[in-house]
């Protein structure tokens, strides 16, 4: 798992079947320091967040089935929370 | 999933059964924004085309995604088309 910046929304009438009701957000990984580091991404949202969040990332197939309580879910990417705080090397971020 | 746009197609006349039926395009992968080349992807939604930008998902699902039960060698399948409006 990684932690993330929500950094928008996709809106998608055409897609793949089963991922209809599923809300769709753009979100790229974030350090520590809280900077951008790694490739955005376009996941699956299970944990109701919102543009500007962090967030949990998971990016693992089995996983999303799990999160999304369906054994056919064919998925990689989820955000599976969202971050409140997290503390590294004594210090503690607040994300919001 | 990755995100990318369409730029063209893959016509394949010999090609191994499962992949048969199946269209093959053409994306240019843009991360964070910038270029990152060009890749071969299936299209799970049969209705991607030129210009469109979509979304890809890849490894094991890319092959799931077209078909659970007789997976075709994919590693790369589009899996839905972001509404330009909306870009």
């Amino acid at each position: 798992m990684k932690i993330g910046r929500v950094t928008g929304t996709v809106v998608s009438t055409i897609k793949y079947e089963d991922y209809r009701g599923f809300k769709l957000l753009k979100v790229r990984p974030i350090d520590l320091e809280g900077a951008f580091s790694g490739e955005e991404v376009v996941a699956l949202d299970a944990a109701n967040a919102g543009v500007g969040d962090t967030v949990l990332i998971n990016n693992d197939g089995g996983s999303a089935q799990m999160v999304m309580g369906d054994k056919k879910l064919v998925a990689s990417v989820t955000i599976c929370g969202v971050v409140d705080h997290y503390t590294y090397c004594g210090k503690t971020t607040f994300t919001h | 999933m990755n995100i990318g746009r369409v730029e063209g197609t893959v016509v394949c006349t010999i090609k191994t059964g499962s992949l048969e039926g199946l269209k093959l395009l053409v994306v240019r992968q843009i991360v964070n924004g910038q270029d990152k080349g060009l890749v071969i992807a299936a299209d799970a939604t049969r209705q991607a085309g030129r210009g469109d930008v979509v979304y890809m998902i890849g490894r094991k699902e890319a092959a799931l995604m077209l078909d659970l039960k007789d997976p075709p060698p994919s590693d790369l399948t589009i899996a839905g088309i972001i509404d330009p409006e909306t870009l």
